[in-house]
């Protein structure tokens, strides 16, 4: 079977860019969470 | 490594052509493609929730009456936590991740998932975390009996299982937000031309809106474990009130997290029961755009009511009176999504077959799980009952008449379409009365026992909670072994059903009954479809 459906150049770019802000996200709130509470315990 | 490694890089070089999976067990541990991995996480989904409702079993075999007969309380503190844990994190959640992979590259026209590598790496981290899990019964001390809330102070004070526990949260958090990139780059990227947000699946909108709040909340759990991973071997004390912390704090996190958190395993319920009511009432379905913009005020609501699971510890009258109306709100969009299934199966040309009861089920008894969810938004009511059967009997039908109901209900409507074979019929349809009287005779009866003042997470009660209890153990018995037909059902329909056709549903018009043959080729789209 040919699979000719695929995503083109731009949209493998522009999914990368996507995929790398929503982990920056995560990890951000992951850091944000900790920290508040590390530099601030109660 | 390396040779498969070399493999998956002239795989895509050359564009998938002219092979399809390749055979044994490499197909399935190197496997990039969605349906092969999104069937991993139905089977893995099937058999934690195989091992979750044996611990259910457990449960519910000690409470058959008063007394302690079978286990000590210590192991039964474990079999209610290490259940909890288990269906939240290892049967609904990844059942829900199966039918994305499985279904939103369909619907939205996509070759694959963005990030076919990562994809795969998110369903295998599942394997690690669930043998930490259940190997945590083995260890000194035996497994978790915290709840599976894991509240301090004494999350803080148990064995080793505590830390496996927390390493298991951990890796499944970071398997959920993995696979959460994944599905929101796809549909926000992937899609085929023409089918624009407002053309997509509410499969694949309620999705969407999940994905985001998973993104959201697993970190600030992910944030909270780490916190009693300190606690417990790094000197800190966060939640350890002999050291200055706040246990409190601890309530406040994990809730933050973990009322969204009961979302993530609704809204995507709310995708597939918008999918099947339509198919079988051969109508569209009724108020598409309220729909959406309905499952995403839930959504959002469902960052600013988490206060409602703690309304006993203190909090000032003013946040609990806060809490109750913010939860109170979120009946509205709710509302108004009953309102259009109910619309839509109005006057339409419905039939009967098992998604449809199963769906059908769902709408009532997921209702009677929002009703008795609003009796506890009021602070009052909720300081009586709270800890008592009664919010057993309450998150129970949510979470199994609502999102199990509605995972068997998307398995029998999709089976024909992912096997290329038809289900039995008969079997299906037993399988749903069975379930629907035994998890009634199950559940409902902890409504009394909660209202009567029986608490929960005991071995032990009174005698006046007797003959519900009683009951309530007969209908777990009947809920719990139905399920074996469902699985047989389904074995037996893989290894020699009818065969299906493309179109098995005459009313259903999403892509892959449109336009793809079942079963679904390994290779889904030769090109792109085009939507007008």
């Amino acid at each position: 079977v040919t699979q000719n459906h695929k995503p083109t150049p731009a949209q493998r770019k522009q999914a990368l860019i996507t995929g790398i802000v929503l982990a920056v996200m995560a990890l951000a709130v992951y850091g944000v969470v900790v920290l508040k509470y590390v530099t601030n315990p109660t | 490594m390396s040779t498969a490694t070399h493999a998956h890089d002239h795989h895509d070089d050359h564009a998938h052509d002219h092979h399809g999976p390749p055979a044994g067990f490499t197909r399935w541990m190197h496997t990039t493609n969605h349906k092969d991995i999104g069937t991993m996480y139905l089977w893995f989904s099937g058999f934690m929730f195989l091992v979750g409702g044996t611990m259910a079993l457990g449960i519910r075999a000690e409470l058959f009456k008063p007394g302690l007969q079978l286990m000590d309380p210590m192991f039964f503190n474990s079999l209610t936590t290490v259940h909890g844990l288990v269906m939240v994190f290892g049967a609904i959640m990844p059942a829900f991740v199966g039918f994305a992979n499985w279904l939103v590259p369909m619907q939205i026209g996509a070759a694959d998932m963005a990030f076919p590598r990562m994809n795969n790496w998110s369903f295998w981290l599942l394997i690690p975390a669930g043998l930490l899990l259940m190997g945590s019964f083995l260890v000194p001390g035996g497994a978790a009996g915290s709840g599976w809330t894991l509240y301090p102070p004494l999350i803080i004070q148990q064995g080793i299982a505590i830390d496996m526990t927390i390493l298991a949260v951990h890796i499944l958090g970071a398997s959920s937000i993995m696979g959460s990139i994944n599905i929101i780059t796809t549909i926000l990227n992937l899609r085929a031309p023409g089918m624009t947000l407002m053309r997509m699946p509410l499969f694949v909108w309620t999705w969407l809106i999940t994905a985001y709040l998973l993104i959201a909340v697993m970190p600030v759990l992910a944030g909270a474990v780490t916190m009693l991973l300190t606690d417990r071997h790094f000197g800190t004390s966060f939640f350890n009130a002999a050291g200055g912390g706040d246990p409190t704090m601890f309530l406040h996190i994990f809730w933050f997290f973990g009322h969204p958190e009961v979302y993530i395993m609704i809204l995507p319920a709310f995708g597939i029961i918008s999918q099947i009511i339509p198919a079988f009432a051969r109508k569209p379905l009724f108020g598409y755009a309220s729909m959406v913009y309905a499952t995403a005020s839930i959504a959002i609501l469902s960052f600013i009511v988490w206060g409602h699971h703690m309304f006993t510890v203190g909090m000032p009258a003013a946040g609990n009176l806060f809490f109750m109306y913010a939860t109170m709100l979120i009946a509205v969009p709710t509302g108004v999504k009953i309102f259009n299934w109910i619309s839509t199966m109005w006057r339409g040309e419905m039939t009967f077959e098992t998604p449809m009861l199963f769906a059908v089920g769902f709408l009532c008894l997921f209702t009677i799980g929002g009703f008795s969810g609003l009796v506890l938004a009021v602070v009052p009511v909720d300081i009586t009952l709270h800890n008592t059967y009664y919010v057993v009997a309450h998150f129970h039908y949510v979470l199994v008449s609502g999102a199990l109901f509605s995972i068997m209900a998307g398995v029998y409507f999709w089976l024909p379409k992912w096997s290329g074979r038809m289900y039995n019929e008969g079997l299906g349809k037993l399988h749903f009365w069975l379930s629907m009287i035994g998890f009634n005779v199950a559940f409902f009866p902890q409504h009394f026992l909660g209202l009567a003042g029986m608490p929960r997470r005991i071995p032990d009660y009174a005698l006046q909670f007797a003959e519900w209890n009683m009951w309530s153990s007969v209908g777990a018995f009947i809920f719990g072994f139905s399920q074996l037909i469902f699985f047989y059902n389904v074995i037996s329909t893989i290894r020699g059903g009818q065969k299906a056709e493309q179109k098995q549903w005459e009313g259903a018009d999403s892509l892959e009954w449109t336009h793809l043959p079942s079963p679904v080729p390994y290779h889904t789209f030769e090109t792109a479809p085009v939507i007008k």
